[in-house]
């Protein structure tokens, strides 16, 4: 059996939401400004890289660079992608909340997957 | 000078650049650079005055997680030195006291197991998975025991053989590593 992965905080599972759904774009900045549109929450680049970083650290993201164009003063772009383990994890920290939400007066039932 | 140059000269200000020149190396340029590419973003929307101040902003609210960051990177640098002195200490310390226990009066079965013990626990130091450095530290506690139980070498001198060790891998790593590399971050976001 898989060992269980550590369940991933409420502002790295954004970020990590973040990642997965912006795919092959996902840098600080479209990360850090899709946590804004989709949250409405201000967002600093500082806490998307700060929490990027402890993701990587924890397994739970890898990150590559790529050249910077001429808009980014000619510094690097580091991408980020999720990995099987972030996935992981991401899945049974939604779940546990799931979990803990189910009959929880005042709270909406966790939308299922179909 | 260039485009990159010119839209880098006109939103950064000299405050700016000695902020960027203080962030974390790991992250300088991919932090420096989305800050100057979204800034060039909202200069073309609504202006230099306003980039600049979104630029400010950004700074302003970055900086209790760009200080974590940097000390988490110190924090790591720092434990890793550490690995690598405590592992040839670890190896003096237990080798001097499994001197002073007899173990080289004791059959050559008994030096293997403590040189196994010893062996055993250095790996253990450069483990990061804390449960397993726990389970290494119970290893060279338990191969003692058995030389101890074969052997006439006293209990005391191997326990003096093992307790460093041991000590080192339980709380070396609870005293020095970056315990928020496992913490959830920041609970809202800054």
């Amino acid at each position: 059996m898989a060992a269980r992965p550590d369940l991933p905080g409420a502002f790295e599972t954004l970020v990590m939401l973040a990642v997965a759904r912006l795919g092959d774009t996902a840098y600080g900045m479209t990360v850090r400004r899709a946590l804004e549109e989709r949250t409405g929450h201000a967002t600093s680049l500082g806490a998307v890289y700060s929490t990027l970083d402890r993701l990587e650290t924890k397994g739970y993201v890898s990150s590559s660079e790529s050249e910077g164009g001429d808009d980014r003063g000619g510094r690097a772009k580091r991408f980020f992608r999720l990995t099987a383990p972030g996935l992981r994890a991401l899945n049974q920290g939604i779940e546990a909340v799931d979990k803990m939400r189910e009959g929880v007066p005042g709270l909406p039932r966790p939308a299922r997957a179909t | 000078m260039n485009h990159a140059l010119a839209a880098e000269a006109t939103l950064l200000r000299p405050l700016d650049r000695f902020i960027i020149a203080m962030l974390p190396d790991g992250c300088r340029d991919g932090i420096a650079g989305d800050l100057l590419e979204e800034a060039a973003m909202i200069a073309s929307e609504s202006g230099v005055d306003e980039a600049r101040r979104w630029i400010r902003a950004q700074f302003i609210s970055s900086l209790p997680s760009i200080v974590a960051l940097h000390f988490r990177q110190k924090e790591d640098d720092h434990m890793k030195r550490i690995k690598w002195i405590a592992a040839p200490v670890l190896v003096v310390l237990g080798s001097v006291q499994a001197w002073d226990s007899g173990i080289l009066n004791a059959p050559i079965l008994i030096g293997i197991i403590v040189a196994l013990a010893i062996a055993v626990g250095v790996a253990g130091v450069f483990v990061d998975h804390e449960g397993v450095r726990f389970g290494i530290g119970i290893l060279v506690l338990l191969l003692l025991i058995v030389a101890r139980i074969v052997s006439p070498v006293s209990l005391s001198g191997l326990g003096l053989v093992g307790m460093p060790i041991f000590l080192f891998l339980i709380l070396a790593p609870r005293l020095l590593s970056a315990s928020n590399t496992r913490h959830g971050g920041p609970g809202t976001a800054a």
